[in-house]
């Protein structure tokens, strides 16, 4: 049963369902019959709490908050606001969804590859600044884990947007072969207190004190878990492995998320983030003949081959190194993007737009050199 | 329970879906038939893409009498086609077959 339109909510917003003296449980059903849900229970969307979101933040439910150009969509925030109170986002939590949305359609981002191409990644969401605190984010102890209700539920919101907003449903846009666990919710905070050196968002350019999201579309995180109490010759050891692990090794960028016992190790030994970009770079080099025998590059191997190196990403600064998780514990993790190449970069935005506009990274294609460039084989 | 008092225990839930697509596009006519079309093939520029379209065009000539073929890629497959090979095709060809392929 349909009803007309509220014009309160802008002439973008579709007719409420009306629905008549329904459980609590019901109304949850009701979501997923609908087609609204990831798979987890919603919030259902009471009209009247979208009106108190959209009312609080002073928003205009027609403007367009993303639009992605290859299908033509638009994400208004009329339905961002929507969305959000179904993933069980509270007011506090949309402005950091709305930084995160127009990080997303930055023309860097490429919004539409990574919701729909095989290789499955999901949009990884790091928190910088002041607002970590105000909103109770979790940046220590579990931080990709369960517990702490704005990791959840920010990162759940953008999943809701491309399901509901940008259609990236599974098996119809989204056609990750695998995916991976983040693709319900990946958000995070850089423990900021505790790193030995400049948080990610001052070395993109931002102020220390100006709050931003940043992201980049990756695989599900890379584990690089040492004994305790090594030095940190073990540690880059260990890190280097896994950033030249083959089955990940591709143009593109990633998040090198550093345990504290790790920066401390690091930073005790002399290390700037500078140095241990340069380090994990070129560590991260494997030879053609390697890249070859593994596909990832064509042609046979030739002279030189054994020898000639590339490695992950193209600078040093693709790796786009931060602190998080818990006191104890000698894990740190790397996040690639999915991609053989470089179809999606960064994009960092301030959550509070008077700032500036978002800062994105230097895009590239979406094969690296010699898996096609795009061309058809 | 009066009608008034069901009305007031009501949920309106307002979709997450559907926003602005009012009119957003409206399909072109289709084609009843192929004869004497010329056909724009507009490949994804993933490897396979520009195969799938040859063959499909390819099976549609041995049933159709098509009048030509005129063929295209995107730049990238995740950037939209450009606007040039729109033009080309409005200019050139009657119906477009695109196709992906990895």
């Amino acid at each position: 049963m349909s009803d007309t339109t509220n014009n309160r909510l802008g002439v973008s917003a579709p007719h409420a369902v009306v629905v008549g003296d329904a459980t609590c449980a019901e109304l949850i059903e009701r979501c997923y019959d609908e087609g609204w849900t990831d798979g987890l229970p919603v919030v259902p969307p009471d009209e009247a709490a979208v009106h108190g979101f959209l009312a609080a933040l002073r928003w205009d439910p027609d403007e367009v908050l993303l639009f992605e150009p290859v299908r033509g969509v638009s994400v208004y925030a009329g339905a961002v606001a929507v969305n959000a109170l179904m993933a069980g986002c509270r007011p506090e939590h949309l402005p950091v969804v709305r930084a995160a949305l127009l990080a997303m359609a930055h023309e860097d981002f490429r919004v539409h590859i990574p919701s729909s191409s095989t290789g499955g990644a999901a949009p990884v969401v790091v928190i910088n600044g002041p607002i970590r605190h105000d909103i109770d984010l979790n940046c220590g102890v579990n931080v990709f884990g369960a517990g702490r209700r704005a990791n959840a539920v920010i990162g759940r919101a953008l999943r809701l947007i491309l399901w509901n907003c940008l259609g990236a449903r599974s098996g119809e846009l989204d056609l990750a072969t695998l995916g991976w666990f983040g693709k319900y919710s990946a958000c995070f905070g850089e423990r900021e207190e505790v790193s030995p050196w400049s948080p990610l968002h001052v070395r993109r350019g931002f102020a220390a004190d100006v709050s931003t999201v940043t992201v980049l579309a990756c695989e599900s995180p890379h584990n690089i878990l040492t004994a305790s109490g090594v030095d940190a010759d073990a540690v880059l050891f260990t890190a280097g492995d896994v950033l030249a692990s083959l089955g990940s090794h591709s143009d593109g960028q990633g998040f090198v998320v550093v345990g504290r016992e790790h920066a401390q190790i690091l930073s005790r030994a002399g290390w700037t983030i500078e140095a241990l970009q340069a380090h994990l770079f070129h560590a991260s080099r494997r030879t053609l003949a390697d890249l070859k025998r593994a596909g990832r590059l064509e042609g046979a191997i030739e002279p030189g081959d054994e020898v000639a190196t590339r490695p992950r990403g193209r600078t040093p600064d693709d790796l786009l190194i931060l602190v998080a998780g818990g006191d104890a514990g000698a894990s740190s993790a790397w996040f690639p993007t999915w991609s053989r190449g470089r179809g999606s970069v960064a994009v960092t935005a301030p959550i509070d737009p008077r700032v500036g506009p978002p800062v994105g990274s230097v895009p590239g294609p979406g094969d690296a050199p010699g898996l096609g460039d795009g061309r058809p084989k | 329970m009066t009608a008034a008092q069901r009305a007031a225990r009501a949920m309106r839930l307002l979709p997450p879906t559907g926003w602005g697509l009012t009119g957003a596009f409206s399909a072109a006519p289709r084609p009843t038939s192929f004869e004497g079309m010329t056909l724009g093939l507009l490949a994804n520029s993933k490897a396979n893409s520009a195969a799938i379209l040859d063959s499909v065009a390819a099976a549609l000539a041995r049933r159709h009498r098509i009048a030509g073929v005129v063929r295209a890629s995107k730049a990238h497959p995740s950037l939209p086609v450009s606007e040039d090979v729109l033009a080309m095709f409005a200019q050139h060809v009657q119906v477009v077959l695109t196709a992906i392929g990895d």
